[in-house]
């Protein structure tokens, strides 16, 4: 099966991609700016975010808020920020279309915002930070994980929220230079997936975004550093903290996204630490009793390096080091003989689930479609992106485990629980 | 620029068609068909209220529908989950709540004939391992250490205590630590021989399902015929307490967690849809009055709102926010004072906005196979038909600005609220008493 997808540029540069959903009761709209955090100038940590936020506090043609204006016609919306792009979407009955597209278009083409707005939405982020990292318990390992595993002057080393005091001094001159930088018609690409036909959405979306000015000379280059070297030394980083218990983390420099091994990568991550007929819950948690729980992830980075993670939380008595020492000889072993048939028919079938799934919904598949756009250069690569997945080879998985994986190029996090 | 657009108002959404049927013994099936949805979500719900675990052994409900997923009698230990994760499928939920126990896994459409008899298998012969139990045991054990680590989770608990002191919504719906630790596998077993019967239970399926899925289903769970148990029925609820303030003290907290919270009629009550009309202009919108002010205007929190759950026999209305420490108690003061629909009613703009937003809004969140079988579970689990649904957005339509005020300060006064703050209780007690409100404090 595969979602029929339908591509245009416009004459201002912005790149539009239609994928007609019968069955959808809304219509998504997807917009992706080619910014996120691994763009800031140093000392600007978080400001892309905080940028974001005033994305919603009014353009030349808009008072108030577009998430305000839009559930007022029975339509949701919102707007995230990672280290690689900003993206922007709303889902709204069919006949509210044309006027999720001018308020996208508006706020292209200007924004306003007063020191008054701008005051309170960096308290606004304050809190957010507070709410989602400072105020909750193990909130903090996202912010160790990055500074293990990228030097202090790599994008990648800090959280896409920032470092508050950054924000401090972000002035409403910052406001206006990163809109006219990176807000511009050649750096947006936009996803709908709508139930009308697609002629009638080119036409929509050539209305509104077509009628924003062409900007002048050529968009910013995003930031692009060189791939990272593997670790070297096992890099190690213990904490004590206030929690009930404490949790191991193995990490790894590994390939970004767009990489030819990233499939295998993610494969022999799940054989070890996905789910729960993964190898580690069978044989530490089952088995030995030796965990309360592991897990495996990878960061998704796409800009030369990305971050790989396996993680094990012990049970009660037992110390992080003889954990790793099982962790490092199932990685060995992986490495030597490799997957059973059983593992990689499961791992097949579990990406399909998570595949499918995952595009589900007509505003998920719009960001789905947008990220393989981004990250691949061709929307069509969403109906490809399950095939690179389900081709893994078991020796593919054994290669990868004795190289991105290698346990000598790992770095260690021991978060302690101290209580 | 363009000329801002007219809006075409949307045609109504009508919930997708539910066929209901029942196999030969007694286990009835909701299954919704829905073309391009290929992973198919199903869930096994027990239609038994959590009063009925024995108190000293609470937890014990969800803790038998989650080890159903550790072993079977017919696959025991690791065969279990290795066939169930082996064929594509998860367990995306198991555990229990006032109304009854579920579980729900998630599989590909394509492999929907391997899925269904695991399920079978796991809500009909669990194998109960005593060490499997264990471990669960003490993984939920761990959580609720967690838990208390965690200021918003100790005031959400708080909230409930405060509210609903010696009743089991008052507690927590897993069990709280001194009566897991109390569970055994003898105990998970004889729950489980109590309540798993198909009388008591019906099967919920959603996503792209095959012209074959009820022999698939006789087929999983035909030949499902243990003894039946009498339950007790569900009894009915008592009170809420009303009008106290619980500080619970958390000197070191990055910020004060504030809940205020009361029990109003659930959705089979004829003041639901005006209820649900008033919250949204209160607190279910981004643009609703709690966010708009604390936030929006005031920047005390990322964000503030307000919501009804319901439940068979009534209804929990929440408001939360995580506030900056210093304007916690104003946080608190304005937002008790923002649901005082007596002093200020809900207008016709918010009521149109309001009415607009549920009816548009709620069948957008219900576009996947995943939210559909949520919502279908839902209808059973609170006693109402799956029509429910297409008659309750009509009758928002017609809410009125005063009806909705109406309903909401009939069941939702600000002096009857219950308050519950967690955060440093040394400056935040004098704080509240500066805004007139006096508390009491909690350590534990």
């Amino acid at each position: 099966m595969s979602f029929p997808l339908a591509t245009r540029t416009l004459d201002n540069g912005v790149q539009v991609t239609v994928s007609r959903d019968e069955f959808s009761p809304g219509s998504a709209l997807n917009l992706w700016y080619r910014v996120g955090s691994a763009d800031e100038t140093p000392g600007a940590s978080g400001f892309a975010h905080l940028f974001e936020h005033l994305m919603f506090a009014g353009s030349a043609h808009v008072r108030g808020d577009h998430t305000e204006i839009l559930e007022a016609l029975g339509g949701v919306s919102n707007a995230t920020t990672t280290a690689d792009r900003t993206n922007y979407f709303e889902t709204v009955p069919p006949g509210a279309l044309p006027l999720a597209l001018w308020l996208e278009a508006d706020r292209l083409s200007s924004l306003r915002v007063s020191g008054a707005a701008l005051r309170t939405q960096r308290a606004v982020v304050f809190e957010e930070k507070r709410q989602r990292y400072d105020n909750q318990p193990y909130g903090d390992q996202l912010e160790l994980l990055l500074g293990l595993a990228f030097p202090r002057s790599h994008p990648y080393s800090i959280p896409t929220i920032g470092i508050m005091s950054d924000l401090d001094a972000a002035s409403l001159g910052d406001v206006q230079a990163f809109h006219s930088a990176w807000y511009r018609p050649d750096n947006l690409r936009v996803v709908v997936v709508s139930p009308q036909p697609d002629d009638e959405v080119f036409r929509l979306v050539e209305k509104y975004l077509g009628d924003v000015p062409t900007a002048g000379g050529a968009p910013p280059q995003p930031a692009h550093p060189d791939p990272l070297p593997a670790l070297t030394g096992v890099p190690r980083l213990a904490v004590q903290r206030p929690v009930p218990r404490s949790v191991l983390h193995l990490l790894w420099r590994t390939p970004p996204v767009t990489h030819p091994d990233r499939p295998a990568v993610a494969v022999a991550l799940d054989i070890l630490g996905a789910g729960q007929a993964c190898r580690l819950h069978h044989d530490l948690v089952r088995d030995a009793g030796l965990a309360e729980a592991v897990g495996a992830g990878d960061f998704g980075f796409t800009r030369g390096t990305s971050l790989s993670t396996l993680t094990v939380q012990p049970q009660a008595v037992v110390e992080l080091a003889q954990l790793e020492d099982s962790v490092i000889d199932h990685l060995a072993q992986l490495a030597a003989d490799g997957p059973t048939n059983a593992e990689i028919s499961r791992t097949r079938a579990q990406m399909e689930r998570e595949w499918f799934g995952g595009l589900a919904d007509a505003g998920e598949r719009a960001d789905a479609i947008n990220e393989d756009w981004a990250n691949w250069g061709d929307p069509e690569h969403l109906n490809r992106h399950l095939d690179a997945w389900l081709s893994v080879t078991a020796d593919d998985v054994a290669r990868v485990a004795s190289t991105w994986l290698n346990p000598g190029a790992r770095a260690v996090l021991e978060y302690e629980g101290v209580q | 620029m363009a000329r801002k657009p007219q809006v075409h108002p949307a045609q109504p959404w009508r919930f997708p068609p539910v066929d209901e049927w029942a196999l030969p013994n007694g286990l009835p099936v909701s299954q919704v068909n829905l073309p391009g949805q290929r992973v198919v979500t199903m869930t096994l719900l027990f239609d038994v209220p959590l009063t009925a675990e024995p108190r000293q052994i609470e937890g014990v409900a969800a803790l038998a529908m989650q080890a159903c997923d550790e072993g079977t009698l017919p696959h025991p230990g690791a065969g279990l989950i290795d066939a169930l994760e082996g064929c594509g499928a998860v367990t995306q939920d198991a555990g229990a709540g006032m109304d009854g126990s579920t579980i729900t896994i998630e599989a590909p459409a394509s492999r929907l004939e391997q899925a269904l008899p695991l399920l079978a298998e796991m809500v009909a012969e669990p194998a109960y391992d005593e060490a499997d139990v264990g471990r669960l045991v003490e993984s939920r054990l761990l959580a609720i250490a967690t838990g208390l680590v965690s200021p918003p989770v100790r005031a959400s608990k708080a909230l409930r205590a405060g509210l609903m002191p010696n009743h089991r919504l008052g507690r927590l719906f897993a069990g709280d630590s001194d009566t897991v630790a109390a569970i055994t596998r003898d105990d998970v077993a004889a729950w489980h021989d109590r309540v798993a019967h198909p009388a008591r239970a019906r099967l919920v399926l959603a996503g792209e399902l095959p012209e074959n899925v009820t022999s698939l289903v006789d087929g999983a769970f035909g030949s499902w015929n243990p003894d039946r148990l009498a339950l007790p029925e569900a009894e009915s609820w008592p009170a809420p307490a009303t009008g106290r303030v619980v500080v619970v003290d958390h000197p070191d907290a990055a910020q004060v967690s504030l809940r205020i919270g009361t029990i109003t009629p659930g959705r089979r009550s004829p003041d639901w849809p005006a209820l649900q009309v008033a919250n949204a202009a209160v607190g279910a919108m981004f643009g609703s009055r709690l966010n708009r002010v604390l936030r929006e205007e005031r920047g005390l929190t990322y964000g503030a709102g307000s919501g009804l759950t319901s439940m068979r026999q009534a209804a929990f209305f929440t408001m939360q926010a995580e506030c900056r420490q210093d304007v916690a108690a104003e946080a608190t003061a304005l937002a008790l004072r923002l649901l005082d629909l007596d002093a200020s009613p809900v207008t016709e703009d918010e009521a149109r906005d309001a009415i607009a937003y549920i009816t548009g809004a709620t069948p957008l969140h219900l576009a996947t196979a995943d939210a559909i079988a949520a919502q279908t579970t839902s209808f059973a689990l609170c006693g109402v038909p799956p029509t429910w649904f297409d008659e309750y957005t009509a009758a928002v339509r017609q809410v009125t600005p005063e009806g909705a005020t109406d309903a909401f300060t009939r069941h939702i006064q600000p002096a009857n609220l219950v308050v519950a703050l967690c955060g440093p209780a040394a400056t935040l007690v004098p704080d509240l008493a500066r805004h007139g409100i006096s508390t009491v404090v909690h350590t534990a």
